[in-house]
């Protein structure tokens, strides 16, 4: 143990500044952006380019989150030959997932392994109740939907906690760590994690932004902008809105799935309302629906605030300064009225949404280039016939011909 | 002396019912569904709870107009405060939507810290006086009438006195015609010389007072918590989306059905697995009891969208007799 300390602090330096430990500080910082950026842009996918509101995002995440836990857990009992019964199973947990962590710690491959199921549950459980949620979604006036959704995503965390396979009921499961391998070091795990989601992000990211640039984009838009006439060029509203729906519980149960890794704990309360469909929709809010770029500014300034207000309370606290307040009861009010503000000064966020860019750059600039350089030949056209014609019809002519 | 379940049935019925009632007003003038409906119930529970238990009131009942005024109170302050000036602003539905979770989210971190300061102020009388504390706050206790809690005549008739006023605050009075009309057609109703923004506040204050008495009776029968108002949400919906979200009597009717329908489905489905399974899986089932608002909402929704008040009811039967 002592011998880990010393490693930790040889790989990790700590700058301590007004009683707060910096660099551990911009590693949570960072860990709780990427979820809260994982979790809007699909929220992003589905509101802000389809325009269907999910606000039982909670259901989603909890899903992948919950049930990728719990059946890895499962898993490993099974490939440990541990053949007891379900309720033994959960009742033996603190011994079981003793052993469960040694095996995982002695077969790298395994660990791969289990967290690849990990993710490959979320994803599928998380695809698996969008399908289901998107039957009566998509059929429904956006209000209704809205309802459902939010009513959905209550029930699931009461069932979760009522139906004691998954979590063990309220006290919670201790699952197979995966991220055991970095010891007891706390810092290096958080780095490790940090890791895992930027990779994941960062994937998330791309792909959202190729969905927006390609002609999938422009047909979301559509659908979202005017469902009359994008059924009258054909689109298939009620197909597209379901696939999105399911593509982005996918990706929303991979977040899950990534959240329970951190602690190697899932309990029904590992996943509330307020932080995994209020938080992710005010970084939407925020930076702005429809722009993922805008998702990146929204979440780094949403953690920010939230973390301002947690290291404020840790310098007071060490600095022997009291505050008359809960700061903890401060941030949502903070937040929600920050979003108020929002949607009434800056509706549109931070960073507005801008028209889709079809072509590279590169193509946009040679295009204009040869646009400009045909205007300019037919100006000097019309000079040499003594013509005098003005600009505009000139431009015209030019992009025409 | 009527068997417990139906009683505890009628109850909950009654109590939710006058919620929905509260959610339909505001989304009848609004038309956005307000998802801090069920935090006026929150407001209306502390607020008649804590005035019963520190001015030692001889019966709950005596504080429950606080709760109604409380409710009431916030919910005005809530449509002028975000959403009167959004809507002014031209917001989309899905933006109206969003901020209403964001009042939501002000109620989450609000109620704490209100609770915290109660809890630190007056946390000793309550203990002392046996209501747990605030965070916990335990049923403040029913009179008994017929060897019944008094809350299953309380509650009914309640839900009949107020729709009763209703009914006539909506179809004899000055004031409830241009009501009405502001309803119907807000922008007709401008021409013709009514005040549409005093009739929607007015209707605000309604809905947050009818929401906030129900919470006020709610604390009589029930213990509470501070998380009353996300469970309370689902039955809250359930019950307006069932009575079609567009009339107040249908509201009444639906969350009476949604209400009864919780209690009594999960009481008669718990002895049913109790028999058939096991007693201890039998109880288990009261732990699924929202599912039951859940189906029930989703049912409505795929079958008969606008409502129980829009089906041709007549029809049906006349169809049923041949």
């Amino acid at each position: 143990m002592a011998q880990n300390l010393e490693e930790s602090q040889k790989m990790i330096p700590v700058v301590v500044i007004g009683g707060i430990n910096v660099i551990s500080t911009l590693i949570d910082f960072g860990i709780m952006t990427l979820i809260y950026l994982l979790v809007a842009l699909t929220i992003n996918l589905e509101f802000g380019y389809a325009g269907v509101p999910n606000f039982g995002k909670v259901l989603f995440v909890a899903a992948g989150g919950l049930f990728s836990g719990s059946l890895s857990y499962y898993l490993m009992a099974w490939i440990l030959n541990i053949r007891e019964s379900g309720s033994d199973l959960l009742s033996n947990q603190f011994r079981l997932h003793n052993s469960m962590d040694l095996a995982l710690n002695a077969h790298p491959v395994l660990n791969l392994g289990i967290f690849l199921f990990m993710i490959a549950v979320g994803a599928s459980c998380g695809a698996i109740f969008g399908f289901a949620a998107s039957y009566p979604a998509i059929r429904l006036r956006e209000d209704y939907l809205a309802m459902l959704l939010l009513a959905a995503g209550e029930f699931f965390l009461i069932f979760v906690q009522a139906y004691s396979p998954v979590t063990d009921g309220p006290d919670g499961l201790l699952i197979p760590d995966v991220l055991g391998f970095t010891g007891s070091i706390l810092d290096y795990r958080q780095v490790v994690l940090l890791g895992l989601l930027a990779l994941f992000t960062v994937g998330v990211y791309f792909y959202a932004e190729k969905v927006a640039r390609s002609p999938l984009g422009r047909t979301l838009r559509a659908v979202r902008d005017n469902e009359i006439s994008s059924a009258a060029f054909g689109k298939n509203n009620v197909a597209i809105r379901r696939n999105i729906l399911i593509v982005g519980s996918a990706i929303s149960g991979i977040a899950g799935a990534l959240v329970v890794t951190q602690s190697a704990y899932i309990s029904p309360e590992t996943f509330v309302r307020q932080f995994f469909t209020l938080y992710p929709f005010v970084v939407v809010i925020l930076g702005g629906a429809a722009n993922n770029f805008g998702m990146v500014v929204g979440a780094i300034s949403f953690e920010g605030i939230i973390d301002f207000v947690t290291n404020f309370q840790t310098y007071a606290g060490s600095h022997n300064i009291s505050i008359p307040i809960d700061l903890n009861a401060v941030t949502p009010i903070a937040i929600g009225s920050l979003l108020i503000v929002v949607l009434y000064f800056r509706p549109k966020g931070l960073i507005s949404e801008k028209p889709s860019k079809t072509l590279k750059k590169s193509e946009l600039l040679r295009i204009k280039e040869r646009a400009e350089k045909t205007t300019e030949s037919v100006k000097e056209e019309d000079k040499k016939n003594g013509l005098e014609t003005s600009d505009a019809t000139a431009a015209s002519d030019g992009t025409g011909g | 002396m009527i068997s417990p379940l139906i009683s505890q049935s009628i109850i909950f019925g009654s109590l939710v019912s006058l919620m929905c009632l509260g959610l339909t007003l505001t989304y009848l003038t609004t038309k956005v569904p307000n998802f801090a409906a069920a935090d006026f119930v929150t407001t209306g529970t502390y607020a008649s709870a804590t005035a019963f238990i520190l001015w030692k009131l001889k019966s709950p009942y005596l504080a429950t107009p606080l709760g109604f005024l409380f409710g009431g109170l916030i919910s005005v302050l809530m449509y002028l405060g975000v959403l009167r000036p959004l809507i002014r602003k031209g917001s989309s539905l899905i933006m109206l939507m969003v901020a209403t979770l964001a009042v939501d989210l002000i109620f989450v971190g609000g109620n704490l810290l209100f609770i915290e300061d109660l809890e630190s102020w007056y946390g000793r009388i309550i203990s002392d006086r046996g209501y747990g504390n605030f965070y916990t706050l335990y049923a403040l206790g029913d009179f008994k009438l017929f060897g019944d809690l008094g809350m299953l005549y309380v509650g009914p008739i309640s839900v009949i006195v107020i729709s009763a006023a209703l009914y006539l605050i909506l179809n004899k009075t000055k004031f409830g015609i241009a009501m009405r009309a502001a309803i119907e057609n807000a922008n007709l109703a401008k021409t013709v010389g009514i005040n549409v923004e005093r009739v929607y506040v007015v209707s605000w204050f309604l809905a947050g007072g009818v929401a906030g008495f129900a919470g006020g009776l709610f604390s009589i029968v029930y213990t509470t918590n501070q998380n009353q108002a996300s469970l309370l949400i689902v039955s809250i919906f359930a019950g307006s989306v069932l009575g079609g979200l567009n009339s107040i009597y249908g509201a009444i009717i639906g969350g009476l059905l949604i209400g009864f329908g919780e209690i009594y489905i999960t009481g008669e489905l718990s002895v049913l697995v109790g028999k058939f399974v096991s007693a201890s899986a039998g109880y288990a089932v009261n732990n699924f009891q929202l599912g039951i608002p859940l189906a029930i909402m989703i049912i409505t929704l795929l079958v008969a969208p606008q409502g129980i008040t829009a089906v041709g009811w007549r029809r049906i039967l006349r169809r049923a007799k041949k």
